[in-house]
């Protein structure tokens, strides 16, 4: 079984013949070219311009794991010449934080740690990662998706390997879908809904673990109830994205009774990003952001092009699809996974450090986060239709595949968005 | 399927082996490599190291745990390779 590999040491990742390799270096971290401001949504892909460079952000000496970010960005040229401007002035600003030159900050200390590349289903950066554009071909070759984080825990960029499922067929039924108004809101609608059910399926699995303060959480099961109602009547895309954000905000207002004693360190007002004001916004966002990289992956296993979306718009520089089907299981993964860690006591207060104005997980923080996702995402259930152990992982996979079966014939097999029997 | 995977090779095909077994499995020493197999993975391990080897001389062997819970692991001294997933 192929599982992703998280690298939070800093270092060179490289191929070494055919062996991969990641040569450690020396611990020493520095934020970056980041600033503040500057903080990329969840789906941006990233243009790093060195800002003491003098030819400013085009053909400019670019730090070295600048080649890998390049098969994803696509358009980023254009955003370049725009944002160079916006760097000059905030230069200043990062310069005064860290002597910015775009060279790896730690020392390579000759310990190499080969791993085997037919296991590696993904590879995760979280540390300072070096990479070289022979490392890039080799991973494309061997279908493995890159993904960065950086220096706060920010997802930066994915580099997606040259497609290998390739359907044209696919890809103008994705369309058609998408042009056709009505075809689209059903979909969209799939994807709401299936949110939603999940929503209610986790506030009813938590409340009967509650001893007081059920009536809130019934009534806001009652309300995402009626939300749900009210989207199987919406218009349009933009309407049904509004319900959903209403239901989620009802949502989070459950926390801090569902956390119960464990959330008294946690308080949660209102969801905020970029920056995350406050330990349960930061998890959420870095779980998000998780997901949707899971999203993506999956994807990547099928003919669907990860571009052409149908709740979201589908934007540029940003594979809207992953985001409409992490839509549906961030209630199972992230939510789950934030309750868990925190009702465990396993993320503490101390795990959380205030950075530029947000507050962020630190990397130990993030270790523990990403240790407990990973088992999260093995973790099996007895399908019910299928009746085999699936992970939750290839759940995002099924419902990938359902998705495909929709497109291709929508009556026979219409799409609906995974949800929780459990 | 979880395996432990041991070699005693001809010198002059050493380094190959190596390469070979880092591709699909975890190193932990000197010809002894851990870790987690599909069947197909298995198939393509034995069916690359048999091309290799010379069966009159050579010998490679694998131990099937099934799965990594059932197999009890203590080290004495140096633990030189790494296993796990999180680097």
């Amino acid at each position: 079984m192929k599982r992703p590999y998280y690298l939070f040491s800093n270092g060179r990742l490289c191929r070494n013949q055919n062996t991969l390799c990641l040569e450690r270096a020396t611990d020493a971290r520095s934020p970056g070219a980041e600033v503040a401001g500057d903080r990329l949504p969840l789906s941006e892909i990233p243009h790093r311009i060195n800002p003491e460079s003098p030819t400013g952000g085009d053909g400019a000496p670019q730090g070295q794991s600048d080649p890998a970010e390049e098969p994803v960005a696509t358009g980023a040229g254009r955003q370049r010449d725009e944002d160079a401007a916006s760097q000059e002035e905030s230069g200043a600003v990062s310069n005064s934080l860290t002597s910015d030159d775009g060279q790896p900050s730690g020392e390579l200390t000759g310990e190499s740690i080969p791993f085997p590349i037919e296991s590696a289903e993904s590879i995760y950066c979280f540390g300072e990662i070096d990479v070289n554009s022979k490392l890039v071909s080799f991973l494309s070759k061997h279908h493995v998706p890159l993904f960065f984080f950086d220096y706060y825990g920010n997802y930066t960029a994915s580099l997606y390997p040259k497609e290998h499922l390739l359907s044209g067929r696919l890809t103008v039924e994705q369309v058609r879908h998408h042009t056709n108004q009505e075809r689209r809101l059903r979909l969209a609608r799939s994807f709401v809904e299936a949110a939603l059910a999940n929503i209610r399926r986790v506030l009813r699995y938590y409340a009967s673990r509650l001893e007081e303060g059920t009536e809130g959480i019934e009534e806001a099961i009652r309300k995402i109830e009626s939300i749900k109602k009210r989207a199987q009547e919406a218009e349009g895309p933009a309407t049904l994205m509004g319900l959903e954000g209403q239901a989620r905000r009802r949502y989070y207002r459950t926390w801090p009774t569902l956390l119960g004693g464990a959330g008294e360190n946690f308080s949660f007002e209102r969801r905020s990003r970029q920056p995350p004001s406050n330990p349960l916004n930061a998890l959420i966002s870095f779980g998000n952001s998780l997901c949707y990289s899971v999203a993506l992956r999956q994807l990547y296993h099928t003919a669907l092009d990860p571009t052409v979306s149908y709740l979201h718009e589908p934007g540029d520089r940003r594979f809207s699809l992953a985001l409409d089907l992490a839509e549906v299981f961030k209630p199972l993964l992230v939510d789950r996974a934030i309750f868990r860690l925190v009702k465990t006591r396993q993320i503490q207060p101390d795990d959380f450090e205030e950075r530029l104005g947000g507050v962020y997980l630190t990397e130990s923080g993030r270790k523990t986060f990403v240790e407990h996702w990973d088992e999260r995402l093995r973790q099996t259930i007895e399908h019910r239709r299928l009746e085999r152990k699936i992970s939750y992982e290839r759940l995002v996979r099924l419902d990938a595949y359902r998705l495909t079966r929709h497109l291709c014939a929508p009556e026979d097999d219409p799409y609906e968005g995974f949800e929780m029997w459990w | 399927m979880y395996f432990v995977a041991a070699y005693d090779v001809d010198e002059r095909r050493v380094g190959k082996m190596l390469k070979i077994f880092r591709r699909y499995l975890t190193w932990v020493q000197n010809s002894v490599f851990e870790g987690e197999l599909t069947e197909a993975q298995f198939a393509e391990l034995k069916a690359e190291a048999e091309a290799l080897m010379d069966p009159a001389t050579d010998s490679v062997i694998f131990w099937n745990l099934q799965a990594q819970k059932y197999c009890d692991r203590e080290t004495l001294g140096q633990e030189r390779g790494t296993t796990g997933r999180m680097l």
